[in-house]
């Protein structure tokens, strides 16, 4: 009896030695490679709002014109300081995980560009939402005109991948109503 | 089981390639292997962060293995395996954050990947640390070369060509998806078998 308690004892100083150890090990990389982290995922989003609203140059945190859960509205500035533009930033749920959009419109509200952020589609199909063929049919395209062909409207949904194109345009169609809206109540904290 | 005196650094290196490579030989870790061989670049990257793990976690469990009691050794690779996959996760997303957008939850998913494991429990928790550095490196190699073969046709057939490249016009969509992936492996093992069985009568006959 008394040797089972000593092995118990034994086992569990092994483990919790261990486990010390991986975690002392996981605590360094975390601290050493956070910073690092932090600053791609910035340069990574800054990029993607450049991207979908290329005529601004700021963006910064107190241009949030409203956040929910699940959109973020951003007011995009020139240089000198002159609102050009907004950003939505939308998540729909795809075939797979939620697919996240991000719309620019200029100040007439009027889509510039949209650009998914992240998705877990099918590579090879639903993933081909990325591509710059589906994306492109974007700008310029009324609320009422974003819907499938299939489904009376302009876009072509990527081939195989009708799940992941519907929700792509859901997405997008969520980030505008609000600014269509928009004249209603400006709510821009300049 | 053969004695360590007998066998040569060699055959610890070589095994995985081959004779004993963990998706066409031993069948396992087939689950990542499927999912992940849509793109090349998906495949190499996947290999990088798993030689990375496979050749970690040996090293590890071999140095350990005098302090591993045979009834705890299951949790305690675990806890190796999973330190090794998380330090991977987080390099990559540090420095290579497309890779790591790409591979997306397999990277994660590394932890319950079975060549791992089973390298551990058959090869590394008995061996010494260099013998294991070697299987470790070898299976490494051979599951980087079938993840890449597979991952080549599937892409080159499925997709049209491989990255920008569109060589093919009317793509044969069903070798991106999950059949796709099941026929080239299956067809890969096929031939596998078909060749040892073949060299294997030629021994006998001679």
């Amino acid at each position: 009896m008394e040797s089972l308690t000593k092995k118990i004892v034994d086992y569990i100083f092994r483990l919790v030695l261990l486990c010390a150890i991986a975690s002392a090990a996981l605590a360094w990389v975390y601290v050493e490679t956070k910073p690092r982290i932090d600053l791609e995922e910035q340069k990574m989003l800054l990029a993607a709002r450049q991207e979908v609203l290329p005529q601004a140059e700021k963006f910064e945190e107190e241009s949030f014109i409203e956040k929910t859960s699940t959109i973020t509205y951003i007011q995009g500035y020139a240089e000198n300081g002159e609102p050009v533009g907004k950003i939505a930033e939308t998540r729909k749920r795809g075939y797979a995980a939620p697919i996240k959009v991000l719309v620019g419109v200029d100040e007439t509200n009027k889509i510039t560009k949209v650009k998914i952020l992240d998705e877990m589609e099918t590579p090879g199909l639903g993933a081909r939402i990325k591509e710059a063929k589906f994306l492109n049919q974007f700008p310029g395209k009324t609320i009422e005109e974003l819907k499938l062909k299939k489904d009376k409207g302009t876009i072509d949904a990527v081939t195989g991948a009708t799940i992941s194109s519907r929700a792509t345009i859901e997405a997008v169609k969520e980030g505008l109503n609000k600014f269509s809206g928009a004249g209603k109540r400006e709510v821009s904290k300049k | 089981m053969n004695n360590s005196n007998k066998r040569s650094w060699r055959d610890d290196f070589a095994f995985g390639i081959l004779k004993g490579n963990p998706v066409l030989v031993l069948m396992i870790g087939l689950c990542p292997t499927l999912a992940v061989s849509v793109t090349l670049f998906n495949a190499v990257g996947m290999s990088i962060a798993v030689a990375f793990v496979l050749i970690g976690s040996n090293l590890m469990v071999s140095a350990i293995r005098k302090f591993t009691p045979s009834e705890l050794r299951i949790p305690i690779f675990i806890i190796v395996i999973c330190t090794f996959v998380t330090i991977a996760d987080y390099l990559l997303k540090a420095y290579s954050p497309t890779l790591s957008q790409k591979l997306g939850v397999f990277v994660p998913l590394i932890v319950v990947n079975c060549i791992i494991i089973g390298r551990a429990e058959a090869f590394a928790y008995t061996n010494t640390v260099f013998s294991s550095l070697l299987d470790g490196i070898g299976g490494s190699i051979g599951f980087f070369l079938v993840i890449s073969v597979i991952a080549l046709i599937r892409e080159f057939f499925g997709n049209g060509g491989i990255g920008e490249k569109i060589i093919l016009n009317k793509p044969a969509l069903i070798m991106i998806l999950p059949p796709g992936g099941f026929i080239t492996i299956g067809t890969l093992m096929g031939l596998m078998n078909y060749w040892n069985r073949r060299k294997k009568t030629r021994m006998s006959t001679n």
